[in-house]
């Protein structure tokens, strides 16, 4: 605290006043730092007229000069400048400083004051009640004066809950004060980094600071953002260490794409693209920009929802903004050095519930047998020859050879389809022997110090994951300098650069993709041993014994038990396949800023991220899934780079006594570039040589992107007596993906705020504080380069000499227009009991119009979409956040909770002419579609049906027992994938140096399709498959009634017929492609406690023993538990595979979601 | 823009590989029993499903060949450097909007493929009646408009490297497939159309056979589509369905070994024997296969990477036109009733002299199928049938398109009931994006079908 105040103090301004009032030299005081003043306007006489003239002198010699005339004294606590109007006292140290009243019994009393956390707080003032007899707390908290056993003690600082205490005998006063954060003026960044107070907003924003994000460390710290603020959805997919992570900001905006928002680092925008993202049909997950960044070094985050706090960043600010502030250094004595350690580790939360009681096999028994003669026969025959032998299992691709309806495991010996000769046992922990367990370590280091003039922050973080899925590593090294420097006396400097290199090996392949690991698990036959399929070779032996596998095997191929395109063996994915990326990343800033007077600054600045990426993946010869079996290669390099220069004019004129002004202007130069260029081979020539020209046939990756957009902006704010205030702004960007003629765009924005409790004076011991706000505004986008024009493409490989030309299967519009987001958003802030309780609420309504869409066309028009500014969607809905301090005790306990809650309404409101449809994405048996009077995101299954009757019941099949479905697979809508609402529920609990905080995070509604249900119930190898195996299960349902025309109607009774379980979940998923699709839905809803942390500060006595300045330890747990779960076997939060709307409510053979335990440990120095 | 020569090549490629793969050898494969699906492939048992990428694959093709008309060499139809190459690409649409008509029924075509700057977000679904007669006349322009002295295509055309006088046979032949499709529909037509073009050049021998080239060195993209089903797929979907095994067998046939493949376990066993796995069996059937006893595909010719030369992909054979003068001639139309026997067998000559088969002598025990001796016009057409289906195998789509047709041979549908109540399948099914995106007009279109728009509806000119 100490350092900050010096800092503070000896801030240089430059100010002039002629006869104006102390109250109005003070509010300008405010404006040109980021001090804030807090006085009783009557006890230093506010309005007496003064006159001053200060050119660039330190604050503390500006202030000594306007307050000691007239004889008000100030203190510094924090950012406040707390103003009084008598002289301190002398420090009581000095022993004979003390008060000369002439009583006798008067005592020394000493003690020291902390703050909850056990840290002392310096300067408290401590006065006895009704006299000007005081002192306040020394640089150790320490302080000491004389009283008489009847006086009270006052114990108050800026910021804290005043103390009163009757000193009676004793002659030691410990105190713990306890912060009172709603008094503190909150300070909010806002768009273009601009510092406001909170109170001045008409439009919702929300911080969170960097050490709530530091706790319970995420590698990718947008995840960390999850259940934290309202309105924001953040989901990841398992995706592997180092993943990206799904944040969308009330709701999705865009029908295409992704609804990301942009993510501000220090002013500067960053790429947060993840190239290549996987697809439906697998892909791997490189990361996107913003995993890249090191949480250590985040100061604070700030989320601006929506065009009405984004405006300023124009079309790119369309989705929101999440401004990131990193840690600058502080000017102090030395250098100051911080060191953390993080480290956790990780095991799935969520499991497919396997069944480990029936074995491979079908109809409850074995399906082939081996005779005595060598021969082998299928189960059926043998059994009617009364051949003798051994049972035999087979390979396959289907669930006749290779599912788990089988024989339940009783030790029975067998020769599975390799001919190794087994007993017939169950193999559980499949998921848990061939994953690991996650241990991600983190480490940071930091410098940093300065003096008046310069000052800097050099830190070094290091991340290391050694991922769950086996080989799949991550190492992230971030080294991040920053230097603020006074150049002269008005000009200032700011340099950044950011350094990041990561490295990620074995990333997993998600989805529907064969060598997703997570893929052959769930469908693997109950009985077969992992440590089978862990020599993942074929032998010798195997290929003469096998059986089922079709005519292909040969020694040395992955050895799978199926042919399936979709099972590649995990362990020969791990042992014979490699993957790497190579990120090496910069983020560098420089700006300068010249103060010309007290009112005008002129800032430039230049900031650039730009990395090269270079991916390496190959697959050795034999891997089932490459090419003639023979292996292969691509590599790749991608070069990123985003520019962004910028000048800015900020004027902050003195209007008058009511009135406040503050005006920006401003212009940004925007440039993307990103260019990748690669080559692919198939079919090694050489075995064990992993390079491009060791294969048979190569070819080019090549790709191309650049784009710029020039803008210019202004702002400005008007502030009437402090509780009325005005904001507008407005942007006009000139954007190269559009055509000249509509290629300039205009973003205006306008809110205002009314601070009702001080306009109306209406403050009481009930209602603390009231802001109604307003804002409306106007944001777009203009899509993304080479839309306008349609372009022929020549296949990857031409034939026979002769390459093979095809025409773009997307319409092109040359009249593209930008898209148009408009919002309006109503919002009420209100604090009651003392600011014991908070109230945040906010309305909004969000139109995108004009969207620059593929409008999907039917096949038969030739072209798979068509690209226009078409559509409405229309975002709606409520959030509302409580916070509150439910107890607070005298010795130093609290406990504070916060509540959010968001309820989001995405309508699709119109498409384009003659458009009813949108389809989002797809996947086997489903569709996700857009369409207007449904919800965005609405579950088409593309599957069978049940046939009911009117009451929904379905209709059973007497003489099957089992229940009826269509005919042939039929499209219709099963459910929507958004959810209702979503929330959060945090509660921290203090005491002294200790605090518990625990995070419930909460979605409820929406649905998921869930391709993992899929196979497991064609396969039989969920629990869920269990019951009535034995030919007892009774499907729910009423019996029906075949008509004369072949239709079913109801006969009214339940059915009571007992069925196989096979034969009963055999009508629901008898293959991948023929589910009834309504079965395969999860409901989405669930409380999930998300964060649990433990933290300990030692406290002031005991550091003061020790050369540190402060050690704080703490435990942790991330992804806790369930307290509400609807899915099969996996998480709810795994509902899409990528970060784009197209995976939107389709889990795909998703890798699990883990759960982390964690602890860390900071030293300061 | 670009050359259209690399347009055509894409077309001719893509058109000509597309009914060889695995998907569809064991979808309308199995239906015509030449292929035996299995589980894997639900279709196979009659279990009813859209085929998306069927229709959608066809009219992204259009919209590639149509290009050429529509913009690169759009309104230049009097200028030499462009005239003969606009005719020749729009024969080649023309035979992939038959091939699309044909599987589905009715189709959206009048209103589609007018260019990019003309599309048609919900194009109505035209009738096959109309489409057939459209595209008889759009044949006759494109057929009048090739002129010798032209600029044609050169090595980018796949089928005749630029010969004319090529075209103008395949045109014609094409113009005999049109005509012959419709007969049981609109005999009338069929008659006229059947009619002129016999009067015309038509494919004289197997060196006027329209065919894309396949490279067995190079990616598993330019090997034969029936050896990329080998190479890329499932091994359980690589059998021989019994009807086709069991003729060859019985019939003596000199392909078989060529076709075939013996069974695992016979060979295992020392006494190599050909033996095809039912089709569309039911659940219970299917447990009692040992995949060891079936026949694949023989691992000699079609099934191996190693074959030389290799097979090329036909798109209209010699052996094709043969079958069709035959049964024109019996008809009389454009030839008399005693020429089809000699239609016939140059029909049968031209298939066993095809690559893989390479049989230039018919062998003795197999002379008795190459006569007409003693049979009615039924039983002719029957021997025709059944010998064109042998042609076609490999060409499932066009397999598929000529059973229904003629109704030969006489092939008995599996035990499965799927959705058919155990019919063979007589058409495709319209891909789900067609049904979500242009609703009305499809509504309209199922309406027009017998029983909406199911495997059991048969598409006008499925009369027989």
């Amino acid at each position: 605290r100490e350092t900050f105040a010096q800092e503070l103090l000896q801030q240089r301004i430059t100010i002039k006043a002629d006869e104006q009032s102390v109250k109005a030299v003070l509010t300008k005081i405010e404006k040109l730092t980021s001090v804030k003043f807090l006085y009783s306007p009557s006890l230093i006489k506010s309005e007496r007229k003064v006159n001053l003239n200060a050119v660039n002198e330190p604050l503390s010699k500006v202030l000594e000069s306007l307050l000691s005339p007239l004889q008000v004294s100030y203190e510094v606590a924090g950012k406040q400048v707390i103003l009084k109007q008598e002289p301190l006292p002398q420090p009581v140290e000095k022993k004979a400083s003390v008060s000369h009243e002439p009583f006798a019994i008067e005592q020394p009393i000493t003690g020291i004051i902390t703050d909850a956390k056990g840290e002392i707080l310096a300067g408290v003032s401590v006065l006895v009640k009704g006299t000007n007899r005081g002192t306040s707390t020394n640089g150790e908290g320490k302080y000491s004066l004389v009283a008489q056993p009847s006086e009270t003690l006052v114990f108050s600082f800026v910021g804290y809950i005043k103390k009163e205490i009757v000193v009676g005998n004793q002659t030691e006063i410990n105190l713990v004060l306890n912060e009172d954060t709603q008094t503190l003026g909150e300070v909010v960044v806002t768009a273009l980094g601009i510092k406001r107070d909170k109170r001045a907003l008409g439009y919702s924003i929300q911080e969170i600071n960097g050490e709530s994000l530091a706790q319970a460390k995420e590698a990718n710290v947008a995840t960390s953002l999850a259940g934290k603020i309202a309105g924001v959805q953040v989901t990841r997919a398992g995706n592997g260490a180092g993943g990206s992570s799904r944040v969308v900001i009330r709701g999705a905006n865009s029908l295409v794409g992704n609804s990301q928002p942009l993510y501000v680092i220090d002013g500067i925008p960053m790429d947060n693209s993840n190239v290549n993202s996987p697809s439906r049909w697998g892909g791997i997950d490189y990361g996107d920009g913003i995993s890249n960044i090191n949480p250590e070094d985040i100061e604070s985050m700030s989320v601006l929802k929506g065009p009405n706090a984004a405006a300023l960043y124009g079309q790119r600010g369309s989705n929101g903004v999440i401004l990131i502030t990193t840690k600058s250094g502080k000017s102090r004595k030395g250098v100051g050095i911080k060191y953390g350690i993080d480290y956790s580790v990780g095991d799935a939360l969520v499991l497919p519930d396997f069944q480990d009681e029936y074995g491979q096999g079908l109809d409850g028994t074995f399906t082939h047998f081996r005779g005595n003669d060598g021969k082998i026969y299928t189960w059926a025959a043998a059994k009617a020859a009364n051949i003798q032998g051994i049972p035999k299992m087979s390979g396959g691709r289907d669930r006749f050879t290779r599912a788990s309806w089988g024989a339940k495991m009783e030790g029975q010996q067998y020769e599975d389809q390799w001919g190794n000769v087994l007993s017939l046992t169950p193999q559980p922990n499949t998921f848990q022997t061939f994953f690991n367990k996650e241990r991600q370590m983190a480490n940071n280091i930091s410098l940093e110090g300065g003096n008046d003039n310069v000052n800097y922050r050099l830190s070094f973080g290091n991340t290391k994951i050694d991922g769950y899925t086996p080989g799949n590593t991550l190492n992230r090294n971030n080294i991040s300098l920053r230097t603020i420097a006074k150049l002269t006396p008005k000009l200032d400097l700011d340099v950044k650069a950011n350094y990041i290199g990561q490295r990620g090996n074995n990333r997993p392949t998600v989805s529907d993709a064969a060598d997703n690991p997570a893929y052959l698990w769930i469908s693997q036959p109950r009985s077969i041993p992992m440590s089978i399929l862990e020599n993942s070779t074929w032998t010798a032996e195997d290929v003469s014994k096998q059986l089922g596998y079709g005519t292909t095997p040969f020694i040395g191929l992955e050895k799978t038990y199926a042919t399936n395109s979709s099972t590649a063996n995990p362990y020969w994915t791990r042992d014979h396949t490699r993957n790497s990326d190579d990120r090496q990343r910069l983020i560098g800033l420089i700006k300068l800023s010249y103060q010309f007077n007290d009112w005008i600054r002129l800032t430039a600045k230049t900031g650039t991220d730009f990395y090269t990426d270079q991916r390496l993946r190959y697959r050795e010869k034999g891997t089932y899934q490459s090419q003639n079996r023979n292996g292969d290669i691509i590599e790749e390099v991608t070069r990123v780079r985003e520019d962004n220069s910028d000048v800015l004019l900020s004027l902050t004129p003195e209007l008058s006594k009511d009135f406040s002004l503050s005006l920006n202007l401003g212009a940004n130069h925007q440039k993307f570039y990103a260019r990748t260029t690669g080559n692919t081979g198939t079919e090694f020539i050489a075995p064990n040589l992993y390079s491009i020209n060791n294969t048979l046939i190569n070819s080019y990756v090549f790709n191309l992107s650049e784009s710029s957009i020039n803008s210019v902006y202004a702002a400005g704010s008007v502030g009437f007596r402090d509780y009325l205030f005005v904001d507008f702004s407005a942007r006009n960007d000139w954007s190269s993906t559009l055509s000249p003629a509509n290629n300039s765009f205009f973003y205006p924005a306008v809110s205002g705020s009314l601070v009702v409790t001080d306009a109306l004076n209406l403050q009481n011991s009930t209602l603390s504080f009231l802001k109604v706000r307003a804002s409306w505004a106007q944001a777009g986008s203009s899509g993304s380069p080479y839309q306008l024009t349609g372009n022929y493409a020549l296949d990857q490989t031409p034939h026979g000499g002769q390459p093979l030309g095809s025409f773009t299967s997307i319409i092109p519009d040359p009249n593209l227009k930008n898209e148009l987001t408009t919002s309006l958003e109503l919002g009420l802030e209100a604090r009651f009991f003392k600011n014991r309780l908070g109230l945040t609420f906010a309305y909004y309504d969000a139109s995108t119009k004009n969207q620059i869409l593929n409008i999907p066309l039917p096949p038969s028009s030739t072209f798979t979409s068509r690209r226009i500014n078409a559509g409405e969607i229309r975002n709606h809905g409520i959030e509302l956040s409580l916070t509150g301090t439910p107890v607070r005790t005298e010795t130093g306990f609290s406990w504070d909770a916060t509540f959010n809650f968001s309820r989001n309404r995405n309508q699709v409101v119109e498409l384009a002419e003659g458009v009813s449809t949108f389809l989002l994405g797809d996947d086997r048996n489903v569709q996700v579609i857009a369409t207007p009077g449904k919800p965005f995101g609405t579950i088409i299954g593309n599957g069978f049906q049940w046939l009911r009757d009117d009451k929904g019941n379905r209709l059973i099949d007497p003489t099957t027992g089992l229940p009826l479905k269509t005919n042939a697979k039929l499209l219709y809508e099963i459910g929507s994938a958004l959810p209702n609402w979503i929330g959060g529920f945090n509660n921290t609990f203090r005491y002294k140096g200790f605090s518990l905080s625990g995070l419930m995070d909460v979605s409820q509604g929406g649905k998921i399709f869930s391709q993992s249900l899929r196979e497991e119930l064609v396969f039989g190898t969920i629990k869920k498959t269990l019951p009535g195996r034995d030919g007892s299960y009774v499907a729910d349902g009423v019996v029906a009634q075949k008509n004369a025309d072949g239709t079913w109607t109801s006969t009214g009774q339940t059915n009571t017929k007992q069925v196989r379980a096979q034969d009963y979940w055999n009508v629901i998923a008898p293959d991948k492609d023929n589910v009834v699709s309504e079965e395969m839905l999860n409901d989405a809803s669930y409380i999930m406690f998300r964060e649990l942390t433990f933290n300990y500060q030692l406290p002031s006595k005991i550091i003061s023993k020790t050369p540190f300045r402060n050690i704080r330890a703490g435990v942790y747990g991330r992804n806790l538990f369930y307290l509400q779960r609807k899915t099969d076997g996996y998480a709810p939060e795994a509902s899409s595979f990528n970060v784009n709307n197209s995976s939107l409510g389709l889990e795909s053979t998703s890798l699990p979601l883990l759960r982390y335990f964690g602890f860390s440990l900071n030293l300061e120095l | 823009t670009i050359d259209p020569g690399l347009i055509l090549s894409k077309a001719q490629k893509d058109a000509a590989f597309s009914e060889g793969y695995e998907y569809p050898n064991n979808q309308f494969g199995s239906w015509i029993q030449h292929w035996a699906g299995g589980v894997l492939i639900s279709s196979s048992r009659y279990i009813q499903q859209t085929d998306d990428n069927l229709w959608n694959d066809h009219y992204a093709l259009i919209r590639n060949i149509s290009q050429i008309r529509t913009q690169l060499l759009k309104g230049r139809e009097n200028d030499p450097k462009a005239r003969t190459k606009l005719a020749i690409a729009r024969i080649v649409e023309i035979s992939i909007w038959q091939r699309l008509t044909d599987l589905f029924g009715d189709v959206p075509f009048s209103e589609t493929a007018l260019g990019v700057d003309a599309v048609n977000n919900q194009p109505k679904f035209d009738t096959q009646d109309a489409i057939y007669k459209k595209l008889i006349q759009d044949l006759d322009a494109a057929l009048s408009q090739i002129t010798p002295t032209d600029d044609s295509y050169g090595a980018a055309d796949y089928y005749f490297k630029g010969n004319l006088t090529q075209w103008k046979k395949y045109g014609n032949s094409l113009k005999l497939r049109l005509g012959m499709r419709i007969r049981y529909a609109d005999a009338a037509l069929a008659q006229k159309t059947v009619t002129e073009a016999m009067g015309q050049p038509l494919l004289e021998s197997n060196t006027d056979n329209a065919a894309v080239p396949t490279f067995n060195d190079a990616t598993n993209a330019n090997v034969h589509p029936v050896l990329n089903h080998w190479l890329a797929g499932s091994p359980d979907l690589k059998y021989l369905a019994a009807p086709l095994v069991a003729q060859l067998v019985n019939s003596k046939d000199p392909r078989l070994a060529r076709l075939v493949q013996p069974t695992v376990n016979s060979v295992k066993a020392g006494t190599p024997a050909y033996k095809g796995i039912g089709v569309a069996l039911t659940d219970e059937l299917l447990k009692t296969i040992i995949k060891d006893d079936y026949s694949t595909a023989s691992q000699t010719t079609f099934f191996n990477k190693a074959y030389s030369p290799a097979i090329a992909c036909l798109a209209m054979s010699y052996s094709d036109v043969c079958f069709y003068k035959a049964e024109a001639a019996l008809e009389n139309w454009g030839a008399t009733p005693d020429q089809a026997e000699k239609f016939y067998q140059d029909g049968v000559r031209a298939a066993l002299a095809q690559n893989p088969y390479n049989i230039t002598t018919v062998p003795a025990d197999f002379q008795k199928e190459l006569s007409f001796t003693g049979l009615s016009k039924d039983e002719k057409l029957e021997k025709i049938g059944t010998q064109k289906w042998i042609q076609l195998f490999g060409r499932s789509y066009e397999a598929f398109i000529e059973w229904r047709r003629m109704g030969y041979p006489a092939l008995k549908a599996g035990p499965n009931l799927g959705s058919t109540n155990g019919q063979i399948p007589r058409r495709a099914i319209y891909s789900s994006r067609e049904t979500l995106l242009n609703k009305t007009n499809y509504d309209e279109a199922v309406k027009r079908l017998a029983n909406g728009n199911s495997y059991t509806s048969k598409v006008w000119w499925d009369k027989k």
